[in-house]
């Protein structure tokens, strides 16, 4: 480690306390012996301001445990900086005046996914800027106990002995190396949490809120992009540190993947069961399919030719989030659509067929019961090794999957995504075979992968990615992840 | 293009042919489901069904002369009525789809033989209906289907001298309904184009593949193959196409409130079929013209009723000078507010929609009685296309009931002779359709552009001032 980069925590720890922010008060003695757990957590929101000091190296600078340029990459790149700004374009504006409300910016309904924290909330420090977006503090904990510590020349040390359970436990800085409960955190927003207040409704969306694309969340990881490193791509020092082993860790993209599918359905389901419990607000429309009903009619109806789960002309709950779930099954008992999961699906098609927009306890019921069996499931995963065979296993599973339903827009979505992120880890440096690479830019036509990014704008993408949806055609996504399959066994044998 | 084509085009009328007809008889008869057993159809008249064969001698209705021409009744029903294969596209693939789809997992009862599609598909009440020898299903919708089983007035029809002497009330109590007057005709096709308890197009079995249907009478009597001479309709009465549209306006709105009323009292509910289609059924795009339109009293993605049996009704109660068009307006507003809601409460809606069936009855009882006053043509004319000034942009379904309407008094206009028609209104209108008609692969209108609707209503009241 470079001279320059141990000078570095010293030099922030400085200006910490010149600025008066939230570094958690030790007493001088206890600097010495390590850390001593404060005896409870501040909650306090403060701005990247903190951040930036440590977090923006120059270019060039040697990173240590972290990269030291995270603020540099979301800043530069992230959307999720202009959260809150968007609430001032015309777009929010046009949404005030359908939903008549006063100030958007200031509506908890918007603020909630698109700052985190209202402005005039006490727990607010001078350093917070609304404008920020969802910055730093809203994904990492808003508690000052933790910033002095991780950064502080003097408890340094001490802070990377603890167990990421009591940095956060004690600390309040949240575990997002846990892929539990990192995807429950992405979940919040982009699937949305009734107990936070994070839903968007579909007045929103008749509005104009863009539609919400299904969540994978490893690729929406590599889409912001990360402004953190897999453990895997870290040094080996660091890996050290960290404990992370090459040889006996996971593969941590397919770890998600697998994890992510399975977090997503359980809070699409608890967000439907809050909903649709006695004194929730349904029929929510926002909680069915889009595009169940949102196409364009045409003389020919693959939908009508496909056929449906349960009653034809009864909208189902958007159905991608139920989808990777079955990588989950498939890695614990060998079959993906296992008797218990098709029961309890077929249970809430039932309760959401009993009568149009579905009978609301029954349908509460069956949602809860499917967060259930998901808790149930995970710690099964968590003991898993997950290996390049693993990996392996599921890309096959993932591109049988469209033979045995026709997956609509979302739910290829989620499938090709899965598919670039467990490539990846079965056959690494070979996903770039011009076979390959000419299905995935296929499908990547057919599904628009990517995400917006940098200076483009979500609202300048949105008509292509609308168009996209409305010419989606399940078939031809059927065929191409058949030739992907093909291809994938190919790189098996050479 | 010919007013009748582009009224097909408007109307988007599939042509069912007999294309994809094979017998499926013989499929295999294993864990079989009916379609959701169809209620009981109310009011078929007594007597027992002769068939088609009974009225199809040549000496009778089979003269095998002219289309339309007086004798050849039957001849020209067999040749030119989609009617006569109603029951032939029950074997159609997409039928088969439709039977497949509903019934899920099990085994399907074929269409043809499934009361739920016969009743409509060939005669209603299919299941109760008693038959004589000669009757076949093969024949689709009939004579009898319109005219009422034959039974009790077969041969009297054409031997009792007295017969023609009976009044509409006398025959109909032989099982024979009234199809001479416009409100008898409007009251027959109704039963199936707009639907009744027992024979409902609802949104379940749209879903599963049948169309919409999206009624309209006027232009449906003007399509049909006339099997009767039409001249007679119009020397009675030269407004008879501006009458028809009144008509057949009420008499549907009628219809379809009663079948509102029997929905949300016993049927699925909510019942999507109530509501604009392409309200929903759009693909999503950005920019929105759906986003920047005036919502009024509705909701944001709430979703707008009544707009295609019902938006009219005021106008054409006014055109037959009838009073109660107000109260009818606010009957219909009241109504609304409990339909757009997301959950409507099906006991308030079924009341409501009673009551507004009932307020229509009074209009429709001073229609049976004969010498009305015939109707300002062109006054009407002028007041209809100005109506488009307010909400004829709407919606699809607004803009093709405005069309339909206008596309029926410009024809009753040229029949009464009555002024000379403003040469731009005839290319206005001929525009406002074109931009009514699906493209083509397409079900819905996807190029629908309110400010382009907008600009022919301009258009034809800057024709008319």
């Amino acid at each position: 480690m470079s001279v320059k980069s141990l000078l570095f925590p010293l030099l922030v720890a400085g200006i910490l306390g010149l600025f008066g922010l939230p570094v958690a008060k030790t007493n001088p003695a206890s600097a010495q012996e390590g850390l001593r757990a404060p005896q409870k957590l501040t909650k306090s929101y403060f701005g990247i301001g903190d951040c930036r000091r440590c977090h923006t190296t120059p270019e060039g600078q040697e990173p240590i445990l972290c990269r030291c340029d995270e603020v540099r990459t979301w800043e530069k790149l992230d959307k999720h900086k202009d959260a809150q700004v968007v609430l001032l374009g015309e777009r929010s504006k046009q949404m005030a005046a359908i939903l008549k409300i006063g100030d958007i910016a200031k509506e908890p309904k918007c603020v909630s996914c698109h700052v985190g924290v209202d402005g005039s909330n006490p727990l607010v420090t001078k350093s917070f800027k609304p404008s920020e977006g969802v910055s730093c503090v809203i994904c990492h904990g808003p508690s000052k106990e933790w910033v002095g510590p991780h950064g502080l020349e003097t408890e340094r040390e001490t802070w990377r002995k603890l167990s990421r359970q009591q940095k956060e436990e004690s600390y309040g800085l949240i575990d997002l190396w846990d892929p539990v409960k990192r995807a429950a955190l992405c979940a919040s927003c982009h699937i949305g949490n009734a107990g936070e207040g994070k839903v968007v409704t579909h007045a929103m969306y008749a509005a104009g809120h863009p539609p919400l694309p299904g969540l994978e969340v490893a690729s929406f990881s590599d889409a912001m992009p990360r402004h953190w490193e897999y453990l895997a791509e870290k040094k080996p020092e660091v890996q050290r540190i960290l404990g992370y082993s090459p040889e006996k860790s996971n593969l941590e993209r397919t770890e998600l993947v697998l994890v992510a599918g399975l977090v997503s359905l359980r809070e699409s389901m608890n967000l439907l069961a809050d909903q649709a419990q006695e004194g929730g607000p349904w029929p929510e429309l926002a909680q069915f399919d889009c595009y169940a009903c949102h196409h364009d009619l045409k003389v020919k109806s693959w939908r009508q030719e496909r056929g449906y789960a349960g009653r034809p002309g009864r909208p189902n709950v958007r159905p991608w989030p139920s989808v990777l779930v079955e990588l989950g099954t498939f890695e614990v008992s060998g079959s993906g659509m296992t008797a218990e999961l098709k029961a309890l699906l077929g249970e809430l098609t039932v309760a959401c067929d009993a009568r149009p927009f579905g009978e609301p306890k029954q349908v509460a019921a069956a949602a809860r019961k499917l967060a259930g069996w998901v808790d149930r499931l995970l710690p099964a995963i968590r003991e898993r090794r997950i290996d390049r065979e693993v990996a392996r296993r599921l890309v096959h599973r993932l591109c049988a999957l469209p033979e045995e339903k026709l997956p609509d827009y979302d739910s290829a979505r989620q499938i090709a995504c899965a598919f670039r992120v467990l490539g990846a880890d079965a056959y690494p440096k070979k996903m770039n075979a011009p076979g390959i690479v000419k299905d995935l830019t296929a499908v990547d036509e057919q599904l628009k992968l990517g995400l917006p990014q940098g200076q483009v704008r979500v609202m300048d993408s949105l008509s292509d990615f609308l168009g996209r949806i409305g010419r989606f055609d399940p078939d031809r996504f059927r065929r191409t992840m058949r030739d992907l399959a093909a291809k994938t066994r190919q790189l098996e044998e050479q | 293009v010919s007013w009748r084509t582009q009224l097909l085009a408007v109307l988007g009328l599939a042509l069912l042919t007999a294309a994809g007809w094979n017998n499926t008889s013989a499929q295999s008869r294993g864990d079989r489901v009916r379609l959701p057993q169809p209620e009981p159809v109310d009011a078929t008249p007594a007597g027992r069904w002769q068939g088609v064969a009974s009225c199809s001698a040549a000496a009778c209705h089979n003269g095998n002369g002219p289309r339309g021409s007086f004798g050849s009744e039957y001849t020209t029903w067999a040749n030119y009525d989609p009617h006569a294969r109603a029951y032939e596209v029950l074997f159609l693939d997409k039928s088969r789809t439709i039977v497949r789809n509903l019934a899920g997992r099990k085994t399907p009862t074929p269409a043809h033989q499934d009361a739920a599609c016969l009743n409509c598909h060939v005669a209603p009440d299919f299941a109760n209906q008693t038959r004589g020898d000669r009757f076949t299903v093969q024949d689709g919708v009939g004579c009898e289907a319109c005219h009422g089983p034959a039974e009790n007035w077969r041969t009297a029809h054409y031997r009792e001298p007295s017969w023609k002497k009976l009044s509409v009330s006398e025959k109909a109590s032989r099982g024979m309904r009234d199809t001479k007057s416009i409100l008898g005709r409007a009251r027959v096709c109704v039963d199936c184009h707009v639907g009744k308890p027992g024979m409902d197009v609802n949104h379940d079995l749209i879903a599963a593949g049948h169309p919409r249907l999206n009624f309209e009478f006027a232009a449906y009597h003007a399509l049909m193959p006339h099997h009767w001479v039409d001249a007679k309709d119009k020397s009675a009465r030269p407004d008879f196409e501006a009458h028809a549209w009144a008509v057949g306006q009420v008499v549907s709105a009628q219809a379809a409130m009663r079948l509102l009323e029997h929905r949300a009292a016993k049927g699925v509910w909510p019942e999507f079929a109530e509501y604009d289609c392409f309200a929903c059924h759009h693909d999503l795009t950005e920019p929105s013209w759906r986003q920047k339109r005036e919502l009024g009293k509705r909701k944001p993605g709430s979703y707008p009723w009544g707009s295609w049996y019902q938006e009219m009704v005021p106008l054409a109660l006014s055109a037959e000078g009838a009073a109660g068009a107000e109260t009818y307006q606010a009957s219909l507003s009241d109504l609304r507010q409990d339909m757009e809601a997301t959950l409507p409460d099906h006991m308030i809606v079924s009341k409501k929609a009673h009551a507004a069936a009932e307020l229509l009855e009074p209009f429709l009882a001073r229609l049976s009685r004969p010498a009305m006053k015939p109707l300002p043509v062109p006054l009407l004319f002028r007041t209809v296309a100005l109506s488009g000034g307010q909400n004829a942009d709407a919606s699809w379904d607004r803009a093709a009931q405005y069309y339909l309407a206008l596309a029926a008094l410009h024809n009753a206009w040229k029949d009464v002779g009555q002024l000379p028609i403003p040469p731009s209104v005839r290319p206005a209108l001929r525009d406002l359709g074109s931009l009514l008609t699906f493209p083509r692969g397409f079900d819905s209108p996807v190029q629908f552009r309110p400010e382009e609707i907008r600009e022919q209503v301009n258009r034809l009241t800057r024709a008319l001032k």
